[in-house]
């Protein structure tokens, strides 16, 4: 099964990045964004079980789409979905609002989520120097546990 | 026994300048993240890894056989992969020919630091 790296963030400057950096380094991942937390949440019911890695913004923009449909909710709202569900991936924040980011970090350590937390800094600088060596990392070392689960011995069909 | 893989070219074809800091992998690399390519004659170049980098290893548009990229801690690979979106290998045999290359470089690889992602998309293997 295709594996998903799956992007809350509403900045399409910021979005363009991620889109471009991950496809430069992870080609064979579906990249799914969402702008909104409802978005989001609504996709991962469905998927988080083929989700490699999640990253999360906090502050989320009403844009003019989701105006229409109400609030685009927050990060916090998606990290609290994510504790009520079995840790799957690694999870990273990345957001300037250190407060409301700690407070995920709490709400998804709290339920076992292995989580990375990054501030934003320089414009987009730290999406290449920052998030992407972060991402990676947390990928690659995925990979070890994966591997031990599809290679473990299984009972011989009848 | 692990046989080296055909040629490819860079899906990026522009014919970039070879990066400065390019050069054949040897054991005396400091500790970080690299890319690596292989050249035609089976050497591995490296660069400090950054955004879209492959295709400035070799440079000139030179084909590879084979590409991804590495970080080394202590001294030691601790993990090496077939990561690259100019080149998308996507063979293991390749990736284990790779890592006997780099050994025989001057390389020291941990265990289970060899990782392979499919073309697929499925989830990345420990190769060895």
């Amino acid at each position: 099964m295709r594996q998903s790296i799956a992007i809350l963030e509403d900045n399409d400057d910021r979005i363009a990045a991620m889109r471009r950096y991950i496809a430069d380094k992870f080609p064979f991942f579906e990249l799914r964004v969402f702008p909104t937390a409802p978005e989001a949440i609504a996709w991962l019911r469905d998927h988080l079980s083929h989700v490699i890695l999640i990253s999360l913004d906090h502050d989320l923009e009403p844009s003019s789409e989701s105006q229409a449909d109400g609030d685009p909710g927050t990060g916090r709202d998606v990290a609290d979905y994510l504790a009520s569900q079995r840790p799957q991936c690694p999870v990273v924040i990345h957001s300037t609002n250190v407060r409301a980011a700690l407070a995920m970090e709490g709400d998804l350590t709290e339920s076992g989520w292995q989580v990375e937390r990054i501030t934003p800094y320089d414009d987009l600088a730290w999406v290449a120097e920052a998030w992407l060596p972060l991402a990676r990392r947390l990928i690659v070392v995925s990979a070890k546990a994966v591997a031990r689960t599809v290679d473990a011995p299984t009972p011989a069909a009848d | 026994m692990t046989q080296p893989t055909r040629l490819k070219p860079p899906l990026d074809p522009f014919p970039y300048p070879q990066d400065t800091r390019s050069c054949p992998a040897d054991g005396s690399l400091s500790d970080g993240l690299y890319a690596y390519v292989q050249d035609e004659l089976g050497l591995h170049w490296i660069v400090p890894d950054g955004p879209h980098i492959h295709p400035k290893v070799l440079g000139g548009g030179r084909l590879a056989l084979y590409a991804g990229d590495l970080t080394i801690a202590n001294g030691m690979v601790i993990d090496l992969t077939n990561l690259s979106g100019t080149f998308q290998f996507d063979d293991p045999d390749g990736l284990l020919a790779a890592a006997d290359q780099f050994e025989r470089q001057g390389l020291m690889i941990s265990a289970e630091a060899v990782r392979f992602f499919p073309a697929d998309g499925s989830p990345p293997r420990v190769l060895r």
